[in-house]
């Protein structure tokens, strides 16, 4: 969003579009301050529109609707089902997974091991990093 | 209106209590929290998009992305300013998708100016009246480009500081000072080339 240099910034001409803004009743000095004033009052009473009336409530319903909605519900289903699968492969598969990553610890794949665990730890440490240095003002552009 | 934009103590206290309720779901936390700030987020909003429909559609976007990142806000700043920086975020890239320019270059050759743009249908050479300019000005400024439009309405309607301004725009506040600069000009300068240079 670049300024444009073709309406050079004037100190002198600003200082009267504040004057005229801050002290409408002042006595005039300046004939660009009559002009400035009329500017401010028009913007002062520039019309507005408001958020209808239900906007609030219509609001609140949406998000309402979306907590008691499907996606919470899938969410808590498909985290059983993981839980579920995850302790019937354990009790099927459990004795001969732990052998074999014994075995692929012992045969040089441990280097990938700790590479992974490296790598989750670096993007742990980053994600608080940034959620600090987002989050010190207050404020993040969540959009 | 100084550059003072710090948030007083109870202003943040009222926040923080507030967006406590709501992350609590206490029931009508969240529509008192929509109520407080709607009318902010509508004034942004509608300034930039200009469009009713549109306005409420996104309105509507801004609060439901307030509610999914509420735990983010840390209570340091005013939610004031956080709901106005998302308000205005949601719009610039509502506009963007629609490639609509956010400001344009005054005194571009082949752009019509101010006065043609805000003209159509308006002769103020016939009505000096202090209502009919304020008319004939308010149409001006609904010409204007999204940006300007959305910058004069914060500083002169909800008399928000540059300071504050520049945090929720992410400009830089010498660019937001031309930007009311040049705006305000441009007004001024329809006004006299219809009625003159007052006495």
């Amino acid at each position: 969003m670049s300024v444009t240099e073709k309406t050079p910034f004037d100190e002198a001409e600003w200082q009267a579009q504040e004057r005229a803004l801050r002290d409408p009743s002042a006595r005039d000095i300046d004939p660009r301050d009559v002009s400035y004033r009329r500017v401010a009052n028009a913007l002062r009473s520039s019309p507005r529109s408001e958020p209808p009336a239900d906007f609030a409530a219509d609001v609140a319903k949406r998000v309402a609707r979306h907590e008691a909605g499907i996606e919470p519900l899938l969410s808590r289903i498909l985290l059983a089902a993981f839980v579920v699968i995850s302790a019937i492969l354990l009790a099927i598969y459990g004795s001969a997974a732990w052998q074999a990553l014994g075995q692929g610890m012992a045969g040089g794949g441990s280097g990938w091991v700790l590479a992974g665990a490296g790598c989750v730890a670096l993007s742990w440490i980053a994600s608080r990093g940034l959620g600090w240095v987002v989050g010190a003002g207050g404020r993040t552009r969540v959009a | 209106m100084t550059d003072a934009s710090a948030p007083d103590r109870n202003t943040l206290d009222a926040d923080r209590a507030l967006v406590a309720a709501v992350l609590e779901r206490r029931p009508g936390a969240f529509e008192r929290l929509v109520r407080e700030y709607q009318r902010l987020c509508w004034h942004i909003v509608d300034r930039m998009v200009r469009h009713p429909e549109d306005t409420r559609e996104l309105c509507q976007e801004v609060f439901l992305r307030i509610h999914r990142t509420l735990h983010q806000y840390r209570g340091e700043s005013a939610l004031k300013s956080w709901i106005a920086q998302v308000a205005f975020s949601v719009a610039t890239r509502h506009l963007e998708r629609k490639r609509l320019p956010l400001v344009d270059n005054d005194g571009d050759e082949g752009e019509p100016s101010l006065a043609e743009r805000a003209g159509s249908g308006f002769d103020l050479e016939s009505s000096v009246a202090g209502e009919q300019i304020n008319a004939c000005l308010h149409a001006a400024i609904d010409t204007l480009p999204p940006l300007q439009r959305t910058l004069l309405a914060l500083y002169h309607l909800e008399e928000m500081p540059i300071s504050e301004i520049a945090g929720l725009t992410g400009l830089a506040e010498g660019t937001i000072k031309s930007h009311l600069f040049r705006s305000r000009k441009r007004l001024r300068d329809l006004l006299e080339s219809r009625i003159g240079v007052p006495t």
